[in-house]
């Protein structure tokens, strides 16, 4: 009796948190980032960047969003998304604060394509 | 009073009010100007924020205080040359005068950023894409808004930070009157042409003065105006006349692009070639060819060049109204200057 309360589907359940808890994320690519091409820090999120981005314009790959996102240690996905850009330049050219984006995305995608194999492996094991 | 010779360089409002202040207390002063009127760039302005009072009345209140025995007004004259010359500052003007001053006032202001530099907003490219000195312009000789071919705008978009916090054109700085310039004339748009839709398009608004956020909210509350977090990154003309512009709301983000009849560009403050002078010459160049002054807090008035004041946006971007009090306050600090040791 009591095994059957316990194995019924009330059609509730935990919701998990939507935060972001800063004092957990783990922002070791992002300080990496940033050594490596200072002019990362200078990004004010003015969106000039998505604007002009033509993949932006067809995906759903929106550089400063990624940008954000990395500073914020939400890497899940990133690296699909960062696949859409064609390194055009053309977000580069129109920054007012000069970040080198493009190189930004360049380290980006190593970074993460590291982070990305790290997860794969972890999780083979995990199954194994 | 005074023997010394006080000469203010410029007649725009922070000149002429220095001039002023200085008259009352008793020097004589002598201000050249280089244009055949008085009151600077303001006598473009059609309404002043933020509590949209006619820009003459500043102006005929400054031209009727400077009628006074004690102020000469060399108009049409501009300084050309200016060196030092142990305490005295030799002058060469515009008419070929020389001029030996114990005190020199640089009131050179600043010249509105040439909007043609930012080649993807299509400045003087497209026909309806307008700086907010042109609009200045407009409301005062015109009394309303149109295009260039006179029609009546339906939608307009004003853009901030043109040639302002962006390093591609050299300028990191914040020009600080735009935002709220940009607030002002999306209400007078919308006060003169109620069918109209009216759409600010900024990285930040920043209100820092007194009366500025209530005139942010009052766009919003009274007048509808619109206002989107993204910077525009290009304009182009469509086939039918419009401009399109593309930007990405970064609140949503996502890119987001729209026509509009009118484009309007907030330019930045950048340093007049005269004040660039002054500071390249003198060695006293803060950045970006404004002059600096002897401290920030405590001696704002001077320049590091003993004799040597500046007054207004020759020092950087400033409101009308910090530029009137700067002026005031430099009077106080240039008499204070002649009466101390043994400049009197």
């Amino acid at each position: 009796m009591i095994e059957n309360i316990m194995t019924k589907n009330w059609g509730y359940q935990i919701s998990q948190t939507r935060k972001i808890n800063l004092d957990e994320v783990d922002l070791t690519i992002a300080q990496k980032i940033l050594d490596m091409e200072p002019t990362f820090r200078l990004c004010i999120s003015c969106g000039g960047c998505t604007a002009t981005c033509t993949a932006g314009s067809f995906t759903d790959f929106n550089i400063r969003r990624v940008n954000l996102m990395i500073r914020r240690g939400q890497l899940d996905g990133l690296y699909e998304q960062l696949n859409h850009c064609m390194l055009c330049g053309k977000c580069h050219l129109v920054c007012p604060h000069g970040v080198n984006t493009r190189k930004v995305i360049l380290l980006m995608k190593q970074l993460l394509s590291e982070y990305e194999s790290h997860r794969q492996i972890n999780k083979e094991e995990k199954n194994v | 009073m005074s023997n010394k010779k006080i000469v203010v360089i410029g007649g725009g409002p922070g000149g002429l009010e220095t001039a002023n202040a200085l008259a009352r207390l008793g020097y004589s002063v002598e201000v050249l100007e280089k244009e055949e009127v008085l009151g600077g760039h303001i006598r473009h302005w059609y309404k002043l924020f933020p509590n949209l009072k006619d820009a003459d009345e500043v102006i005929d209140f400054l031209k009727e205080r400077a009628k006074n025995p004690n102020i000469t007004i060399s108009m049409g004259e501009a300084m050309s040359e200016m060196t030092k010359n142990g305490n005295t500052f030799e002058i060469k003007t515009s008419k070929g005068r020389d001029i030996t001053a114990d005190v020199v006032i640089a009131a050179t202001g600043f010249e509105a950023f040439k909007a043609e530099r930012k080649e993807e907003f299509g400045y003087s490219v497209y026909n309806n894409v307008f700086t907010s000195v042109e609009i200045e312009e407009m409301l005062r000789s015109k009394g309303t808004v149109t295009t260039r071919e006179g029609k009546v705008p339906q939608t307009v978009a004003i853009v901030h930070c043109v040639g302002s916090r962006d390093e591609k054109v050299g300028n990191f700085y914040c020009s600080r009157v735009c935002c709220i310039c940009g607030v002002k004339q999306a209400i007078e748009i919308r006060k003169l042409l109620p069918d109209s839709q009216v759409f600010n398009y900024y990285m930040d608004m920043r209100m820092t003065g007194q009366y500025f956020e209530e005139l942010y909210r009052e766009s919003q509350e009274k007048w509808g105006v619109h206002y989107i977090r993204g910077r525009v990154s290009e304009a182009s003309q469509t086939i039918d006349g419009m401009i399109q512009i593309k930007a990405e709301d970064t609140l949503l983000a996502k890119p987001v692009i729209k026509k509009v009849d009118m484009l309007i560009l907030m330019v930045a403050i950048e340093a007049s070639p005269s004040t660039a002078q002054i500071a390249k010459q003198f060695d006293i160049e803060y950045d970006y060819g404004f002059i600096r002054s002897r401290d920030r807090h405590n001696e704002d008035q001077y320049t590091p060049v003993d004799g040597m004041f500046a007054v207004g946006t020759a020092k950087g971007p400033q409101t009308l109204k910090e530029t009137l009090a700067d002026a005031r306050a430099t009077a106080e600090q240039v008499a204070e200057y002649l009466k101390t040791s043994s400049n009197e």
